[in-house]
């Protein structure tokens, strides 16, 4: 079940109705779980018991590192989550990966050993409540927050249906009390939210969708086409890409609004970013806030030298890549993501920020900061560095290894879509539509859907990130 | 390099009662709901669904390629796959020549088709009939009018649940004798397609710009189909499909004993058939005549009796029936040498069968 299913909207509108006119929290909050349970059990019930074991792990380990004194104790503790729920992402996410590699480098080395692969299907949205649940732990661990001795609400806060399966990464400490006190329907910005679904719904099923067959035919077989028809997929990919995860974040966020819960903006004009640093601030917002935290910080940050932030940044990246998708062209693609950071700080550090470079690098650093991103994406889309490089070729040296042409066209229609872009970038247009007569807004809510509908496929085109 | 998430809007708290919001929203959400209603029945005016869009797999390439050469076929095959991967037109044809028949066919055959949407096909290509058109052959299993609920946001099932075809449909479940709560599942297996269709899921895109054609392999598969004139030949191995039949061969010969005995109860022949089947066979009969040829049903050698086809033949609902589902009768038809899989026959064994019919119409 996806968001832009009409079996979601049928789903979500009995969830909404039955949500509000229930009176107590605890009520709301059960229908809530159950509602989260039947919406990530539509994909695969199985799956359930992982979601369920790892919030019983979590409820369990930080009641006992909140009850335990001394420190080893409570490392102990945090070490049991940490097993459990890196091992269970290991097994179903990183299994072969690791298995596949370690058979070929000890083939490389001169040292055959059988294949051990396991047949695994990754349970959908793992990585994001693993990283949801860790933070929750680690916070406790840390004393940044009380352990919730509420199971109801531990298990609604991990599991709760919009942002389930694709994110944003929330944080327990800002979750968890929006489950303290009921909801006010009153508190609803239900106009606000409105259209935050309509714009992901523009994103996902009228932009990103329908690129998806246009990009599946230039990375399947990109020696087939010309240098063209490279910078035409590598774009759409790059549209793809933002318009699926940020449409889906919109959307879960708008969802979770209807309810009355606030959930973190996860993307803010990434590409209109005017450097690498800056896009990390604006794309994947609550991972990128994430590895922060728990990841860059606890290396040492910043405050061991350059060197060792260098250092920080690379691994950080790597991590961040791999967080993606078991593959080393996700590491590869972290990495050229942690180089680029690193040299930004450096040109930063270098240059005078009164020099007329530093001065315009607002202007051409979009510019920039765009080609290398799209550069990376390559990388990240790409199934393997062959084919990577295929591309790589076309899309930086120019070469045309085939003749095949993707539509010209499509380079107006970017355009067009990079205005949308700007435009979505600046909010003023939503204040003046919160602004209008309440008929009138009704009014022009039905027919931009019914126009938008015209523009989806028929067939359904699953989200890029639920594979993550 | 990171930030601390931002909430995307703040919450604002508006003074003003629960039932207040709650009315104010019902109004605006119906208001909202009667707009789309409009706007989408509008558009469907203004960007109708062509009758049959260009991007129906297995459908568009076989009715594009018909359109520019109707005129050359005067015995077309109308069917599912026990068509489409059964009748081999150049074998019919050239087993007509031999018993002195001038033939020239078209298979129309589709994978996958059932009674109601195999109708509708057939009513849209006889809508402009070639102009020497002899013989309709007609394959139609009498099912129960499903609609898989899981292909309803597909091209093949929006594009032909306009409102006149979802009234046939409906009309033809409510007078079958399924149970109610069959009943209702099966109209909704197709009201959620209509809605599809008036609500013009992807038209724009889809049908009036096709942003998407067929994937490499749909092409090569329209290629070998036109290039056979609507014939698909099942050979190899690899089909799922064929490999279950590999691994199940001793279920598969129960089936034919079975067959074998329900075809000798000369009694089951008596099923009744519905008014919504007997309606169907009488629309698919007077299309065809309408069109200036003759309606001939076929029966292949399927798993399945199909008594209802016997029934409607003693009523003279249909003209002529071919029946060749009958394993006592013809055994070639179900010796596994013939079969690709439990109800499809491999290429040497549609040969056979295509010349058979050509034999049992025309004479020799």
């Amino acid at each position: 079940m996806i968001f832009t299913e009409f079996r979601f909207l049928l789903f979500f509108a009995i969830i909404f109705g039955l949500y509000w006119t229930l009176q107590r929290n605890t009520l709301r909050k059960a229908l809530i779980l159950v509602a989260s349970y039947l919406f990530y059990g539509a994909w695969d019930w199985r799956f359930l018991s992982i979601l369920i074991g790892s919030t019983l792990v979590d409820y369990y380990v930080s009641l006992k590192i909140a009850d335990t004194h001394s420190p080893p104790g409570r490392r102990g503790w945090l070490l049991v989550s940490l097993a459990t729920n890196l091992g269970v992402l290991g097994v179903f996410k990183y299994f072969n990966f690791f298995a596949d590699s370690a058979t070929h480098f000890l083939g490389w080395l001169g040292l055959p050993v059988n294949d051990v692969t396991l047949s695994l299907v990754l349970p959908v949205g793992i990585s994001f409540y693993t990283f949801q649940t860790l933070s929750y732990t680690l916070d406790v661990y840390f004393g940044k927050l009380a352990p919730e001795r509420n199971l109801l609400n531990l298990a609604c806060f991990i599991a709760f249906f919009p942002q389930l399966v694709a994110g944003p990464i929330v944080r327990a400490i800002d979750f968890l009390p929006q489950l303290q006190a009921a909801r006010r329907f009153t508190q609803v910005d239900g106009r606000a939210c409105l259209i935050l679904f309509l714009v992901g719904f523009f994103k996902k099923a009228c932009v990103s969708d329908n690129l998806a067959p246009l990009v599946d035919t230039y990375f399947s077989a990109p020696q087939d086409h010309t240098a063209l028809s490279a910078w035409i997929g590598v774009l759409s990919y790059a549209i793809q890409i933002y318009c699926d995860f940020s449409g889906y974040s919109d959307m879960a966020i708008a969802v979770a609004g209807l309810l009355g819960y606030e959930l973190c903006l996860n993307f803010d004009a990434p590409y209109f970013a005017s450097s690498i640093t800056a896009f990390w601030r604006r794309w994947h917002i609550s991972l990128s806030a994430w590895l922060k935290d728990y990841l860059y910080i606890p290396l040492g940050g910043n405050r061991g030298g350059e060197l060792l932030t260098y250092r920080n940044l690379l691994l950080t990246m790597l991590l961040g890549g791999l967080w993606h998708g078991a593959a080393w062209t996700f590491v590869f693609w972290g990495g050229l993501h942690g180089m680029a950071l690193i040299v930004h700080r450096e040109w930063a550090r270098r240059v005078n920020a009164y020099s007329l470079l530093a001065q315009t690098a607002g202007v051409w650093g979009i510019g920039l900061t765009f080609y290398w991103v799209c550069f990376t994406w390559v990388f990240f889309r790409a199934d393997s560095f062959a084919n990577a490089l295929t591309v790589v070729r076309s899309f930086v040296l120019l070469q045309s290894p085939g003749s095949q042409q993707l539509p010209v066209a499509l380079l107006g229609a970017f355009a067009l879509l990079a205005g949308l872009h700007w435009a979505f970038a600046h909010p003023q247009w939503k204040q003046q539509l919160l602004r209008l007569p309440g008929q009138l807004f009704a009014t022009g809510y039905g027919f931009a859907t019914a126009a938008l509908i015209t523009l989806m496929p028929t067939g359904y085109v699953p989200f890029i990130y639920f594979q993550f | 390099m990171l930030t601390k998430p931002q909430y995307n809007y703040a919450p604002r708290y508006r003074p003003r009662s629960r039932v207040g919001y709650f009315r104010q929203y019902l109004k605006q959400g119906a208001i909202a709901l009667l707009a789309f209603l409009l706007t989408a029945s509008l558009l469907n005016q203004i960007i109708p669904s062509p009758a049959i869009p260009p991007n129906i797999v297995f459908i568009s390439p076989k009715y594009a390629h018909y359109q520019a050469h109707k005129d050359d076929y005067n015995a077309l095959f109308f069917g599912s796959s026990r068509v489409y991967n059964h009748i081999v037109p150049e074998a019919f044809d050239e087993a007509a020549a031999a018993s002195g028949q001038a033939v020239h066919s078209f298979n129309f055959g589709i994978p996958a088709q059932r009674a109601i949407s195999g109708y509708v096909l057939l009513k849209e290509v006889l809508r402009t009939p070639p102009k020497d058109l002899k013989w309709v052959f007609i394959e139609t299993p009498l099912d129960p009018g499903y609609e898989p609920i899981q292909n309803a946001r597909t091209n093949r099932a929006i594009y032909w649940h306009n409102a006149e075809n979802t009234r046939i449909a409906l009309r033809y479940i409510f007078t079958s004798n399924e149970s109610p709560l069959r009943k209702a599942a099966l109209a909704v297996s197709h009201l959620l397609p209509f809605a599809y269709n008036e609500f013009n899921i992807g038209r724009l895109f889809y049908q009036w710009i096709p942003v998407q054609n067929f994937t490499d392999e749909e092409q090569a598969v329209s290629k070998q189909v036109l290039d056979n004139r609507g014939y698909y030949p099942l050979t190899g191995d690899a089909d799922p499909n064929r490999q279950n039949f590999l691994a199940h061969i001793t279920r598969y010969r129960q089936s034919v004993t079975t067959l074998t005995e329900q075809k000798g109860d000369m009694a089951r022949r008596a099923t009744p058939i519905s008014e919504g089947q007997r309606w169907l066979l009488r629309a698919l009969v007077d299309q065809v005549y309408r069109a200036g040829a003759e309606p001939i049903f076929i029966v292949p050698p399927t798993l399945e009796p199909q008594y209802e086809l016997h029934r409607a033949r003693q009523k003279g609902y249909i003209p002529t029936l071919l029946s060749y589902n009958d394993p006592a009768h013809y055994p070639e038809f179900y010796d596994l040498s013939h079969r690709h899989d439990a109800e499809h026959l491999n290429e040497a064994g549609s040969r056979q069968f295509t010349q058979q019919i050509a034999r049992d119409v025309f004479g020799g």
